[in-house]
């Protein structure tokens, strides 16, 4: 309680908010500034010439500026101004500046013999490839900056703004803008990974292998790990506001706390996806194939084994009896297991097993990274799972799969009760030599309702027979209730209605409710205190 | 169906992005796009396996006395432990609290390290008597990147238990007719030969049995035990919680008026030593069948169950007060004192009275809350030897404190 504070009013608590948006904003301006990038390296393998670090310079300047207008423009403080006005004024900024920039990378000395072109033809000379293509970057940086700044704006929980919106009574429908921008960093995503594959597409002929290191995909990781500390970032920021608005005491230190592990998480998920095989020389069907092989020639070796046994048993057999060991012929020994071929055959390969089993983890992680964000999507989307349901052939699918997984599931837990059985079964010869019991220990909370009902009623009983009041066999719970009652009359009442809950609890079949269980143990303890006393007076 | 909450729209959308590369990572079979891949299935399936074991790992436990009386503040300690290795980044408590608790709820957002436990307090004081339930405690957690909707898990409650106002009573006049009890009567009907209270001369009449021999010897003369007159009260407090037999429109302070008359009664009972029995036909709120029948006992521990009782008891649509009577009728013996806590006095419970009143059981009655035509139920009552009393508020019960 002593590290908990109301809902801020101090200074401190401002410039952590200026803090955390200008975070915010940088993480917008470094994501919008993977795009640019992506996009010139693109564009500069159809325009060598392009230079690189000046519309990278000019991307994160434009970027900057547009998330100030709209900040500005949010404000309503637009000096006088008409927002089109401002807008118009913006662009022919930035396309002068862009042209002058253009120049400044040149030199100079070019403006002065394409003046003298413009006055020939200004469209033609003006807009050249290369200030062409600047301007298709700066309206992709400007106009995905916009958006972030926008989407940002409305998600800023500002103390004084969020006690103006509880004043008005309105709140700012703040999980959309959230939902807005993540659908902003997804579409940027994708479009990310387009210039990757087109980069790629382009690049295939002059590729002697994979991993070829294109700095866009570069990009497109330190786009991706940006995005998710942003989303990350502003899931907070949206939580914030949520319980600042509901006057909710709030840790202190969350905020940093949230950081840390947030950049924890990404670390570790950052190594992790570096660490995961990302190549693979069999193909599926080789690796399929290969289990396949490795499993017969298993089964094959034991078999073999078998054989070998069974012949030299009967050999043994045979010279008991005196007689020759007949001439049995001897089982074939299994073929060694050869791995598949690996495709592309990679010259100078270190191990081909090694080779093989890091196809095999590749292709199970993909399966399995296929088949888990199917089922996601799925439990998601459970509109798509009944109309996939009703298509006929797919029906029976479902059906097939559910036997299957029932039946597995149903294997897997006798397995699992089997092994446990067996475990114990080793374990209490042990324990009965060591005078030990059991050192299970129940959880009465994992339980449920009714066995929690049923756990306090056989405590009962335990106790009850420990201070002399055992239950005979021949004894239903309510004559077993009587005689206790007879016995400790104070909590006559408790042990009657004990023993009502547990008969419901063992032989109904309706549910038990969780508030039965608490009174079943103000019962069970006003019982045990009256048992207690009992022990005492005696 | 039900629509897509925020969070899993953009849980779809995520998915469609990682099937997006995928797709992408099948056909180039390029590096970045399975890093990208891996790190976006990755972010999204450990965040959701991290949250999902942290909050399954959370337990909590509240502890607070349950049982007080009204104005009693009651501290509670939430202890909140995360068995998990895990921590939960972020965890909001919500602990419901019913009305009248002089809070409405108990929340608090906070961060819970890997087994690590967190202990909360918060103050309750309950104006009202009754049968509280207090939680359950709501848990509200989720993952860091917000793909995925709030987890919310439900806590068990527990119990709280506020004991009637009790009026502490001096002299509530209730009548008793059964001798030799520890209760000292005026009339000398009741004399109780184990309770000798002084000496004197013998005189023509006197029982023999009386005689103190070792006194006769030491004076001389015949001397004579006095015996002081003694009764035991064995009380029923019937206390008639029918909604139908009080004022209709001020039936709630009239009947918790009368749980308080019943309470006071039952107190006082209690601290004379004598047995004390109760019966109502309300609704118990655990659901006991109506009427709740409390036997006849004496002591201290007698009283917290009545007490206990008399918490939980509601007003309910029940059966009427005459027929409560008839039902306990056979079962009280003779002498007893049948204290009638009521809103209404019928016809029908005039002649159950009556018929109490000849099988040998003493009878009072008890009107609460605004009563019509009191003063006719006090002549009829009057005529059948029944004492009747209208308590309109609890400062009207002063008249048995003096």
């Amino acid at each position: 309680m002593s590290d908990m504070k109301t809902p801020p009013e101090d200074g401190l608590m401002r410039e952590r908010f200026v803090l955390s948006a200008l975070t915010r904003h940088a993480l917008a301006v470094v994501m919008a500034l993977c795009l640019a990038l992506a996009f010139i390296d693109l564009a500069q393998r159809l325009m060598p010439a392009l230079p690189v670090g000046l519309l990278a310079g000019f991307s994160v300047v434009v970027s900057i500026e547009a998330m100030y207008a709209a900040h500005v423009l949010s404000r309503g403080s637009v000096y006088g101004r008409s927002a089109a006005t401002y807008r118009f004024t913006e662009w022919v900024v930035i396309l002068v500046s862009l042209k002058l920039a253009l120049y400044a990378a040149r030199g100079f000395d070019q403006l002065w013999f394409d003046l003298v072109a413009w006055q020939k033809d200004l469209t033609l000379f003006f807009m050249d490839g290369e200030y062409l293509a600047g301007i298709v970057l700066m309206l992709i940086v400007w106009s995905t900056s916009t958006l972030f700044a926008g989407n940002l704006a409305d998600l800023d929980a500002d103390p004084g703004a969020l006690e103006a919106e509880r004043a008005a009574g309105v709140r700012t429908e703040r999980a959309s803008s959230r939902q807005r921008l993540a659908e902003q960093i997804f579409l940027m995503g994708g479009a990310i990974v387009v210039m990757m594959i087109l980069a790629h597409v382009e690049l295939a002929p002059t590729l002697t292998g994979f991993g070829y290191p294109d700095p866009i995909s570069a990009y497109a990781m330190i786009y991706f790990i940006a995005g998710l500390s942003l989303l990350a970032i502003t899931q907070f920021t949206l939580l914030r506001a949520g319980w600042l608005w509901d006057r909710l005491p709030i840790a202190h230190g969350l905020g940093q706390r949230w950081m840390l592990y947030m950049a924890i998480f990404l670390g570790a998920l950052i190594a992790l996806s570096l660490a995961l095989p990302t190549g693979y020389s069999v193909g599926l069907l080789g690796v399929i194939g290969y289990l396949i092989a490795l499993i017969a020639g298993l089964i094959q070796t034991l078999l073999f084994v078998l054989m070998q046994l069974i012949f030299v048993i009967g050999s043994l057999l045979a010279s008991l009896f005196g007689a020759q060991p007949p001439e049995a012929p001897r089982p074939m020994a299994p073929p060694p297991i050869e791995p598949p071929q690996l495709v592309p055959a990679e010259p100078g390969a270190p191990d081909p097993l090694w080779e093989i089993l890091k196809s095999l983890i590749f292709w199970a992680i993909f399966i399995t990274i296929v088949l888990y964000s199917l089922s996601q999507l799925l439990q998601l989307r459970q509109d798509w799972l009944a109309k996939l349901r009703q298509l006929p052939g797919l029906a029976r699918l479902f059906r097939g799969w559910r036997w299957l997984w029932a039946q597995l599931r149903g294997a897997g837990r006798k397995l699992v009760a089997q092994v446990v059985e067996t475990v114990r079964a080793l374990r209490m010869p042990v324990m009965a030599q060591q005078g030990r019991r059991p050192s299970g220990f129940v959880n009465v909370r994992r339980m449920s309702p009714r066995q929690q009902v049923v756990f306090f009623y056989l405590a009962l009983l335990r106790r009850g027979s420990q201070q002399g009041y055992e239950r005979l066999a021949s004894q239903t719970p309510y004559e077993y209730a009587s005689r206790l009652t007879g016995a400790l009359p104070e909590v006559s009442e408790d042990v009657s209605a004990m023993t009502a809950e547990f008969v419901e609890a063992r032989y109904s079949a309706h549910e038990i409710a969780t508030s039965r269980v608490s009174l079943v143990r103000r019962y069970w303890e006003h019982i045990k205190a009256a048992l207690r006393n009992a022990r005492r007076r005696s | 169906m039900l629509p897509l909450s925020s969070d899993e729209v953009m849980g779809v959308k995520y998915l469609y992005l990682v099937f997006f590369l995928i797709v992408a990572a099948a056909l180039l079979q390029a590096d970045a796009v399975l890093t990208a891949l891996y790190l976006l299935v990755g972010a999204f399936a450990i965040g959701r396996w991290w949250s999902q074991r942290a909050m399954a790992g959370v337990q909590f436990k509240r502890a607070f006395t349950n049982r007080v009386f009204p104005g009693e503040k009651v501290p509670v300690r939430l202890e909140v432990t995360n068995t998990s290795r895990l921590p939960a980044i972020w965890l909001q408590l919500r602990d419901s609290l019913p009305v009248g608790m002089g809070i409405s709820q108990f929340q608090e957002v906070v961060f819970l390290g890997g087994r690590q436990t967190r202990v909360f307090e918060y103050v309750l004081q309950p104006y009202r008597r009754g049968f509280y339930q207090i939680g359950p405690l709501s848990l509200y957690s989720g993952d860091v990147l917000g793909l995925l909707d709030t987890q919310r898990r439900e806590g068990g409650a527990d119990h709280l238990t506020v004991y009637p106002k009790i009026v502490p009573l001096t002299k509530p006049d209730l009548p008793s007719r059964t001798p030799i009890g520890s209760l000292r009567h005026a009339h000398p009907i009741y004399e109780d030969p184990s309770r000798v209270f002084g000496k004197r001369d013998y005189k023509v009449g006197d029982s023999l049995r009386r005689v103190d021999w070792k006194s006769t010897a030491a004076l001389g003369r015949l001397q004579v035990k006095q015996f002081e007159p003694s009764i035991s009260l064995e009380t029923l407090v019937l206390l008639d919680m029918c909604r139908a037999d009080f004022d209709a429109q001020r039936w709630v302070d009239a009947t918790e008026l009368a749980v308080v008359v019943a309470a006071s009664l039952a107190n006082w009972v209690v601290a004379q030593k004598q047995s004390l029995a109760l019966s109502t036909n309300g609704k118990d709120p655990l659901g006991a069948a109506a009427p709740i029948n409390v036997p006849m006992r004496k002591g201290r521990a007698h009283l917290m169950r009545v007490l206990d009782v008399l918490a939980r008891i509601e007003a309910a649509d029940a059966m009427p007060c005459d027929e409560l009577l008839r039902c306990e009728r056979p079962r009280l013996p003779w002498g007893t004192t049948v204290a009638v806590i009521t809103g209404k006095v019928s016809d029908a419970l005039f002649d159950e009275l009556f018929a109490a009143q000849r099988a040998g059981v003493n009878s009072v009655i008890v009107m609460c809350g605004p009563v019509s035509h009191v003063s006719e139920v006090r002549r009829r009552a009057h005529r059948f030897g029944i004492a009747a009393y209208h308590i309109r508020s609890e400062r009207e019960m002063d008249a048995w404190r003096r």
